[in-house]
């Protein structure tokens, strides 16, 4: 299920973003979350700011651009997908 | 609709033989094709290659670059972005920066459907045949990965291939629903562009799949045209008044393609808006006549403009 990211995760997300110097890239787009459900793994995915609003109000099969996972105090972001 | 199906002659009876086709289908191509022997004679043979470049990650100039150290020779077509290639040293899915989803492999007549819907940032739009997302990462690339794109498509097997293009290109402004289209007003959605690349029979793309030649039949065209019918009457209710459809086929059957956006005229308040490439629809096809408007949209024939054989109707929704 897309969800948008809690206060915690948003922080952990941020920094990664922080320390590869696009934090205002993270600022003008929107970042979601996909629970798989197993082993507490969430898929992080960038999107528009626009199609946020969208996959809110009706869950989609698939959306936006898959950049990594985040696991409950760590993740696994590609910065090759971003730049 | 029924499929017209036109008496055979001598000519039909020789080009079918020669070419190896079923004659029906010679016998509709002569009513309505130009120039019938170099149009069998092209189809006889492989489709020109383009590629399009994917502006969200590297320049036209950049990857020309790329690929001309490479071995290949490209040649810029009309189509800002599009390249037909001349000359490959090896296979065009087989590079790195194919991988890395600089370029994506697509034909002219796909780009011309895209250009048609003239998109801008920032709007919302609908791809309702999405898979396996040429035209979706064109229109994603156009918007500068702004706005949204609401990418629809039935077929799993085929949404893989959508999901796979889109993480490839780097589109994140995209969002993929699995349902039919023609139950897109749940979505209850308004869009400033809806496409539509309906599914059709395929006789366009006779060049990469010879066995169309016999295999299809007109029952599949009846088939397709009542798909589509259902699929455009959806298309229009979705599209914000002063919107645009493009509807497009990769089919010549005149059933597919002007009786479809014919059928609209006269029940939606809708107008017909030229389209730049292409000759120009048919407005006569056996006893049937289509009005006059019908025109405007375009037909995209191989050895005429070295594309697939297509369709493309631009409709602009009034109300």
């Amino acid at each position: 299920m897309y969800r948008k990211p809690d206060r915690k995760e948003l922080t952990v997300l941020k920094r990664a973003f922080d320390k590869w110097g696009i934090f205002e890239f993270a600022e003008q787009n929107a970042l979601v979350l996909n629970d798989l459900g197993h082993y507490k793994i969430k898929e992080v995915f960038l999107l528009s700011s626009s199609l946020e609003g969208i996959i809110c109000q009706r869950q989609p099969y698939y959306a936006g651009l898959k950049i990594g996972e985040l696991k409950k105090n760590s993740h696994r972001l590609c910065r090759e997908q971003i730049l | 609709m029924k499929t017209v199906v036109f008496p055979r002659t001598s000519e039909s009876a020789k080009l079918a033989k020669a070419f190896g086709y079923d004659e029906w289908l010679i016998s509709r191509f002569i009513e309505y094709v130009p120039d019938i022997n170099k149009f069998l004679q092209t189809m006889d043979g492989q489709p020109k290659q383009y590629i399009r470049t994917n502006t969200i990650k590297i320049s036209s100039a950049d990857l020309e670059k790329k690929l001309t150290s490479k071995g290949f020779q490209l040649k810029q077509t009309w189509i800002q972005d599009v390249f037909a290639i001349e000359k490959s040293s090896f296979p065009l899915g087989a590079t790195t920066e194919y991988l890395l989803g600089y370029y994506y492999i697509q034909d002219l007549s796909s780009c011309v459907a895209v250009q048609a819907l003239d998109v801008r940032e920032n709007q919302t739009i609908l791809d309702m045949a999405s898979a396996p997302g040429g035209k979706t990462t064109f229109v994603a690339q156009k918007m500068k990965n702004s706005g949204c794109i609401i990418a629809i498509d039935i077929n799993s097997a085929r949404i893989n291939s959508l999901k796979f293009n889109i993480a490839r290109c780097g589109v994140m402004n995209c969002c993929i629903y699995r349902m039919d289209s023609k139950h897109v007003t749940d979505l209850n959605i308004k869009f400033d562009r809806v496409l539509l690349d309906a599914p059709c029979s395929c006789e366009g793309v006779i060049m990469r799949d010879k066995s169309r030649k016999t295999s299809h039949t007109t029952h599949d065209i009846e088939h397709c045209v009542s798909y589509q019918t259902a699929l455009i009457e959806a298309a229009v209710k979705v599209v914000r008044p002063g919107g645009l459809l493009v509807y497009s086929t990769c089919s010549f059957a005149p059933e597919e393609n002007e009786n479809i956006i014919n059928s609209l005229l006269g029940r939606f308040d809708i107008k017909i808006e030229p389209i730049e490439y292409g000759m120009n629809g048919l407005t006569k096809f056996g006893e049937i006549r289509f009005h006059d408007d019908i025109k405007k949209t375009k037909r995209l024939y191989p050895h005429i403009h070295d594309t697939l054989g297509f369709y493309i109707a631009k409709v602009r929704i009034n109300n």
